[in-house]
Order: structure tokens, then C-alpha cells, then sequence
């Protein structure tokens, strides 16, 4: 018989402190499945693979010797102190196409979910040295991925749909049901999920209030403009929508509806009941962003980060039949 | 209150791993609200001031938010850049001379981050940074010298700009069509010329493009791409040497 989670206890006002500290720790630490977070690792895999495949044909151009961005160009156009990484040690050709291919594998093994967590955790190093070599020609897709790949390696991510597992079952060491699930597991979810909704509520309110150091916004947000002036960046974009000029109703519609999403996400992902409509509508509105900014990337990375938060809002009421071991 | 029946980690184990999710977050959410405004100028050194505490950890592992997740502000900013070469002994007031600067295919990665490129150029000329331009202009240079075995002899950097939807309603063909000339502002370029050491000296010339709205307003006219306006204009005083060239 599969062993249940239970989580009965709920905070009260009678509790007090006792409630609210039991709230917290059922929140960050009651047991859970991983196996949504193991669908993410896939994901997180794949995209981290389109990343460095991304730079194949350009690794030269922008990195090699002779390319448009040796290292000290970057350091003066860019002296941000605390950001490493270890590509500068490979300056040469031969040298950065033994890093770029180590990259890849490490990618494939991980979508793959081989060592999961190791090469989980080595994709991550990889990816944040890449985007680290030239910070300034990193867009809204790298941010996520790596605080995608930052937190998933913590997490039992090769218990399901991994070669890990597959290799575990083949020698015949079956799988253990852990009576408790994954502690580790809800963790990174909810580490997860709460920094997605914090993102969620930068890209809402800087849509609102402009960022710092610039003076000159003039609230197309607010106008309901906004997704016009996107519309009409035709370099980028890979759908024309300019037709909508003679809809303005329909632009204010969809610029006010992007920005009422965000923040809406950023509060109301936490209700349990609202939380699918929210999912529903990202799985709309994110390929339609994707379309017009041309942003492909960003927007599959946001639709995979829904992975996090599929699970019911009682992430410790689940049958737990995952492996004992991490992969 | 009924008892939690799963297993849990210890409390001092719990009361750890708060402690430190308390600090990760307080520095995820200093670094990635810290960016927006507006605010007051207290409020503001504030920012920069937490900014600054938690940079180590939010800069190392990518935290600190500097893209653009607003999408767009319909600001200068937010336009498109074109960056153009003109290879040596080309007839630099032909357009057909000048190759476009093109890396990859709309939404790829690889195309968004030549567009960065350019916006950074693009930047530079706007804010007079002749510096900050001549050493991307020179590492530029460098670079499509090495791959093409040309030199380049100007780079010149266009704002792409945006179309208002009152142009694009009831106008005409020509300014219905983005890639119109009218539509591009250039802010930036350079003349490049390869010294004995092998270093490339990088000049700007021109001072078009500095005043353009982002929109497309009036009809073409001045803003007409400058194109061939300026190639004769006298320089400006800066003149930054680049980094030696990769290729003998």
C-alpha cells in the first residue's frame, strides 16, 4: 500500500505563535512529490541546451580571439566586479570549443537526467558563465533559466523521467517509497514560486513606474499603447499585427490585460482556486508575447516555470511513489 | 490543533534554513525591486545603497535584474538599432555599399543579442559617449577584419524607429512600410583607420541623430536616415585608439 502524506495541522488564532510558525514549516518543509519538478528539469534541460546550442555558430565571433568582445572590451563596458566566470581562461579556439562542447553534454545529461543533479548543478555554472562573459548582451531569458537551474539542482530532480531511474530499475534496486516525500522538493518549489512571483510583480510594476535612471517614460502603459509600440518593432517581431491600427480597442485591451496578469500573478497565484485561471491565461498570453517581441525563448521559459506551480496548494497531500534516492 | 503526522527536519535544521531563505530573499527582492521607479532621491540612494550590500550575491548568481521584463516604454531606449559597415575603398554616400550587420534569425537568441550589440552602440552615440563607442567600434572592426580578411573603413549605427499608430492609419505606402528610409535615425558613426602597429584608430564624425524622437511623427524629412549627410562633417575632438588588431 503507498504510504499518504497527511497534513492535517492548519494555524489558528487560537495557536498564536505556535500556528504560525507550524504554517511556515508545513509551507518550506512538509514532504512532497518531485515529480513536477523533475517534468521542469526536462524542460529547464532543453532550454539550457537551446542557450548554448544558441552560441555554436557565434562562439567565435564573440568570444574568440579576434572576436567583437575580447575580455577587457567587456570589463570596460561592463565593470560589474562580482560577476565570474570561467570562460576568459580559454581564449583560444581549441580552448572555448572544449568548454562549448562540455556545455552541451552537460545539458543533454541533464534534460536526459543523467547524474541529474550533478550535471544540474554544472549546467548552471556553465550558463551563468556564459551570460556573465558579456552581461550587456543578456536579455529577459537568462534570468530565468538561471534562476531556473539555481534552484533545481537542490531538489531530488532525477527521480523520474531520468536515466538515473531507469538505470536504478534496471539493477534491480527498486524504487523506495519515502514515507515523507521530498523535503528538498517543497523547498525548491516554493523557492521557485516564490521568486517567479516576484518576478511577476517587477515585470508588472516596472511596466507602471518606469525603472531607475530613466526620465523620460511616458506611461504607454498606463495609455494602453504599450503593446502597439511592441506591435510595431518589425526588426524583432515574427507576426505583423499592425492591422490592429484600426482597432485601438483592441490594443488598449491587451496592453491593460498584460499588465492586470502580472500583478494579479504575483498576489493571487498563492489561492488555490484562481491559481489554474492564471496558469490558463499565462498559456495564452506568454506565445502571443513570444509572437510579437520576438522573444521565443522567454516565453517557452515562462510557460515552463508553470511546471512549479501545478501542483495543489497542499503540496504534502500526495501520494509519495517516488525513489529514495536522487539521481 | 491537530499534529502534522509526515516527517519533518529537525527545528534547528528549520530554523537554519529559514534563517537563510529569510537573507537569499531579502537580496532577491532588493535586486530585483531595487530597479524600478520612480522614487524620491532619499529613496533612491536607499535603493542604490542595498543595491550595492547584496551585489555580491545577486551579480554572481545572475539575481540582480537589469533586463528589460517592462518589455517596452515606447522610449528612445526601446527602439531597434541597425549597425552598417562600409568595407574599404566602398563610396560611402551609395547605401548599396554598406552591408548590414546581421547575426541569426528573428527569435533566436542569436539575433537578440547582435541587437544588443547595436543598442549599446546606439546608446553610446545618443549619450556623446565616444569612448565607451570607440572601443566596441574598434573591437568591431577588428572583429570583421579577422573574418572577412576586409577592413572596414565606417561604421555608422541607425535607430530603427517606431511607427505611430496614427502614421500607419490612412497613410501612405511609404510610410506604412517600417523598412522606409524616413524610419531610421542615425546616431552614431565612425571612420576607422588601421595604424602601423596594427592598432585601428577609431573617429567619429557627424553629430546627426542627437534631438530624434523615438516616434514616428511628422513626415520624413529631416530625419531622413542621414544616410549621406554627414560623411564630410567635421569630426569631433574624440578620437580613441583601439586595441590591436587580432590578425596580423
Amino acid at each position: 500500500m503507498t504510504p499518504k502524506v497527511k497534513a492535517v495541522a492548519a494555524p489558528s488564532a487560537s495557536t498564536g505563535d505556535a500556528g504560525t510558525v507550524t504554517a511556515w514549516d508545513l509551507f518550506w518543509f512538509a514532504p512532497s512529490n518531485p515529480r513536477r519538478l523533475c517534468q521542469l528539469r526536462v524542460a529547464a534541460g532543453l532550454l539550457a541546451l537551446w542557450f548554448f546550442l544558441g552560441h555554436t555558430f557565434d562562439l567565435q565571433i564573440w568570444f574568440g580571439p579576434g572576436g567583437l568582445l575580447p575580455v577587457d572590451t567587456v570589463k570596460s563596458l561592463r565593470p560589474d566586479p562580482y560577476r565570474w566566470s570561467f570562460l576568459p581562461l580559454f581564449q583560444d579556439a581549441g580552448g572555448l570549443w572544449l568548454v562549448h562542447g562540455l556545455a552541451i553534454v552537460s545539458a543533454t545529461c541533464m534534460a536526459w537526467g543523467l547524474f541529474s543533479r550533478t550535471t544540474t548543478l554544472i549546467t548552471w555554472l556553465f550558463v551563468l558563465s556564459y551570460i556573465h562573459r558579456a552581461p550587456m548582451l543578456t536579455g529577459v531569458f537568462e534570468p530565468i533559466l538561471t534562476l531556473t537551474l539555481g534552484y533545481l539542482w537542490l531538489a531530488p530532480v532525477g527521480n523520474y523521467y531520468s536515466v538515473d531511474r531507469w538505470w536504478r530499475e534496471r539493477r534491480g534496486r527498486q524504487s523506495q517509497p519515502t514515507a515523507g516525500g521530498s523535503t528538498a522538493s517543497t523547498l525548491v518549489s516554493r523557492l521557485i514560486q516564490v521568486h517567479v512571483a516576484t518576478l511577476y510583480g517587477l515585470m508588472g510594476l516596472s511596466k507602471l513606474g518606469g525603472i531607475a535612471g530613466s526620465t523620460n517614460y511616458d506611461g504607454s502603459w498606463w495609455r494602453g499603447e504599450a503593446v502597439w509600440w511592441l506591435i510595431t518593432r518589425s526588426e524583432s517581431r515574427l507576426i505583423d499585427l499592425t492591422f490592429l491600427h484600426a482597432y485601438p480597442l483592441v490594443v488598449n485591451a491587451l496592453t491593460h490585460a498584460i499588465v492586470a496578469f502580472e500583478l494579479a500573478f504575483a498576489v493571487l497565484i498563492w489561492n488555490g482556486r484562481i491559481r489554474p485561471w492564471l496558469l490558463a491565461v499565462g498559456c495564452v498570453l506568454w506565445p502571443l508575447i513570444g509572437l510579437i517581441t520576438g522573444s521565443l525563448s522567454f516565453a517557452l521559459a515562462m510557460l515552463s516555470l508553470n511546471l512549479a506551480l501545478l501542483r495543489p496548494e497542499n503540496l504534502f497531500e500526495q501520494d509519495v511513489p517516488a525513489p529514495s534516492r536522487s539521481g | 490543533m491537530q499534529e502534522f503526522k509526515g516527517d519533518l527536519p529537525p527545528a534547528t535544521v528549520r530554523t537554519t534554513i529559514s534563517l537563510v531563505l529569510f537573507a537569499h530573499f531579502f537580496s532577491v527582492f532588493v535586486a530585483i525591486y531595487g530597479g524600478i521607479s520612480p522614487g524620491r532621491d532619499g529613496d533612491q540612494n536607499l535603493k542604490e545603497r542595498l543595491r550595492g550590500v547584496v551585489a555580491p550575491y545577486s551579480q554572481a548568481l545572475n539575481f540582480e535584474s537589469t533586463a528589460r521584463f517592462y518589455l517596452t516604454h515606447a522610449t528612445a531606449e526601446d527602439a531597434e538599432y541597425r549597425i552598417e559597415y562600409l568595407p574599404e575603398g566602398a563610396d560611402p554616400t551609395d547605401n548599396r555599399q554598406w552591408k548590414i550587420l546581421t547575426v541569426g534569425q528573428p527569435g533566436t537568441e542569436r539575433f537578440h543579442r547582435q541587437q544588443r550589440l547595436a543598442e549599446i552602440l546606439g546608446g553610446f552615440g545618443d549619450a556623446q559617449n565616444d569612448d565607451g563607442a570607440a572601443i566596441l567600434v574598434a573591437s568591431l572592426g577588428d572583429a570583421l577584419h579577422s573574418q572577412s580578411g576586409t577592413e572596414v573603413a565606417q561604421i555608422r549605427c541607425f535607430r530603427h524607429l517606431l511607427q505611430d499608430q496614427q502614421d500607419v492609419r490612412g497613410a501612405s505606402v511609404d510610410r506604412r512600410n517600417p523598412d522606409d528610409r524616413s524610419f531610421f535615425d542615425e546616431v552614431y558613426r565612425a571612420q576607422l583607420k588601421r595604424l602601423r602597429s596594427g592598432k585601428l584608430l577609431v573617429r567619429r564624425v557627424g553629430e546627426t541623430g542627437q534631438e530624434a524622437p523615438v516616434t514616428g511623427g511628422a513626415a520624413g524629412g529631416d530625419r531622413a536616415g542621414g544616410a549621406t549627410s554627414d560623411s564630410n562633417a567635421p569630426e569631433t575632438p574624440s578620437e580613441v585608439e583601439g586595441r590591436q588588431g587580432a590578425v596580423p
